[in-house]
């Protein structure tokens, strides 16, 4: 493994951030989306009941994975995002950037390695998400996911996976703001236009929202979305990679 | 060959001037001192030296090759300690030093031994295996130096070193940068405490307001006195 790569895995095994996102997103997501199920199964005319009732697909399954689809396209975005700025954002915060200049590792390889590493962990979250819900999901009753579930994981664990791609642009945000802030200003902003352009009909267009209306489906009430079309993810996820490795090459010390 | 040379460089922060036409050359196996006031542009020199700035004009040679032409192999003989130490928090002190000797092009298969010799050089054992977010600044600016020394450098820049460290830590650090030098490495360090520059530097040059005012003998009987006549000086010479 060259040194970038290895310097910046140590670190990212070394980190609580990372490890408190994992958990947070293998955990929360799943568990949030069984609770509504139960809300929504009980029936009743409280609040709880009544937004669970209107937020959820359908009763068993198919209605605590729509839940999970719902929860994780936004908590997948800023989970990831988070701890994507924490890594790029905390090197200037913290000052250890002055420390990559001058070196036998070129900083665009480090911002490199980063990128790689991040995607990698984003992926295999992306992973540990489905296979907690699907622990979460028999262990409390719901039985042996059928046919039409395996289908429903299959669009989490597609959803997951791109969640993670999505929130690698904050990269640049962290890396161009030389901080944590920006990237949690950047983050908002994805977060906030992917809420709009949803609600304004263009969520399927849009790179950072089209993953989850392509999950939810025309069975959520959204329009259909093409599986061609998640191909803009990778392609934002590509273009922000460039961008930020760029800025290493080029920035200097602030 | 310098390990490093720099001509006419000048560089300006918005409207103000930080460096003005300086030249600086810092031969092989000397400790070269450069000294001045606070804001007097030591850090900004030592920042266009190692590539962090690109300056508006002169020329930097490292190790002698210009620095925009410089590649891991110049960059992977440079130590340096500007800012603030290398020490990432999460990280032990010995994992910190196996990062910087990776990270410095030292081979996997050697960097734990590299990383063992500098926690013994700087006095680090009883800190080794803690993380660096637990430990003292003191002993943070000992790991930072550690850091720049753990690939055995050719060319060594520092700025303001002696940061922190308690008494025990600026003997340990002269000794090794008088050590480094005898083994022929170029030492650049910025300082403004003159009595430890008396004691380790060959050559002591002043920078003031940007410019290179002078140089001064660090053998010789009084260099604070030296010191204030050269700066106030040049202030003079502005003025007029």
């Amino acid at each position: 493994m060259s040194a970038a790569y290895a310097v910046e895995a140590l670190k990212l095994r070394r980190s609580r951030v990372v490890l408190v996102a994992t958990v947070a997103l293998a955990l929360v997501p799943a568990g949030m989306a069984r609770a509504f199920l139960a809300a929504a199964e009980q029936g009743g005319n409280d609040p709880a009941s009544l937004k669970a009732q209107a937020m959820l697909p359908g009763p068993g399954w198919a209605g605590y994975l729509g839940g999970l689809v719902q929860i994780y396209a936004t908590a997948g975005v800023v989970g990831v995002g988070i701890v994507v700025g924490w890594c790029f954002g905390r090197e200037y915060a913290d000052r250890t950037v002055v420390s990559l200049y001058a070196s036998a590792t070129p900083r665009e390889d480090v911002a490199r390695a980063k990128l790689v590493l991040l995607t990698a962990w984003a992926t295999a979250v992306g992973v540990l998400v489905v296979a907690v819900a699907l622990v979460v999901g028999v262990v409390t009753g719901l039985g042996v996911p059928d046919g039409e579930a395996a289908r429903a994981v299959g669009r989490v664990a597609l959803l997951a996976v791109l969640s993670g791609l999505l929130a690698l642009p904050v990269a640049l945000a962290a890396s161009r703001g030389r901080g944590y802030l920006p990237a949690v200003g950047g983050l908002l902003v994805l977060v906030v236009v992917a809420q709009v352009a949803t609600v304004a009909g263009a969520g399927g267009w849009w790179p950072w929202s089209a993953p989850a209306v392509w999950a939810m489906g025309p069975e959520a009430g959204m329009p259909e979305v093409p599986v061609s079309r998640l191909l803009l993810v990778p392609l934002v996820a590509l273009v922000g990679a460039v961008a930020t490795e760029r800025w290493w090459r080029r920035a200097e010390v602030g | 060959m310098s390990g490093l040379a720099v001509a006419g460089v000048s560089h300006r922060f918005g409207d103000l001037p930080a460096l003005r036409a300086v030249d600086l050359v810092v031969e092989e196996g000397e400790v070269h001192a450069l000294i001045g006031f606070n804001g007097a542009g030591k850090s900004t020199l030592m920042r266009a030296a190692l590539d962090m700035l690109k300056p508006d004009a002169g020329t930097v040679e490292v190790l002698g090759v210009e620095v925009a032409r410089a590649g891991p192999e110049v960059w992977g003989a440079v130590g340096h300690l500007i800012d603030t130490p290398f020490a990432y928090p999460e990280l032990t002190v010995r994992e910190n030093l196996w990062a910087a000797a990776r990270l410095h092009g030292v081979d996997a298969g050697e960097a734990h031994g590299a990383a063992d010799r500098v926690v013994a050089a700087l006095e680090l054992e009883p800190w080794a295996e803690r993380r660096a977010g637990t430990l003292s600044l003191g002993n943070r600016q000992r790991v930072g130096l550690a850091s720049a020394l753990v690939h055995d450098p050719r060319l060594l820049v520092l700025d303001e070193p002696t940061n922190a460290l308690d008494p025990s830590g600026v003997v340990l650090l002269r000794e090794l940068l008088l050590a480094a030098a005898r083994a022929g490495t170029a030492v650049l360090v910025s300082s403004h405490h003159l009595d430890e520059v008396a004691r380790i530097a060959d050559r002591v040059s002043v920078i003031h307001a940007g410019s290179m005012v002078g140089e001064l003998d660090p053998r010789g009987s009084d260099l604070e006195r030296a010191f204030f006549a050269m700066v106030h000086e040049a202030d003079r010479a502005a003025r007029r």
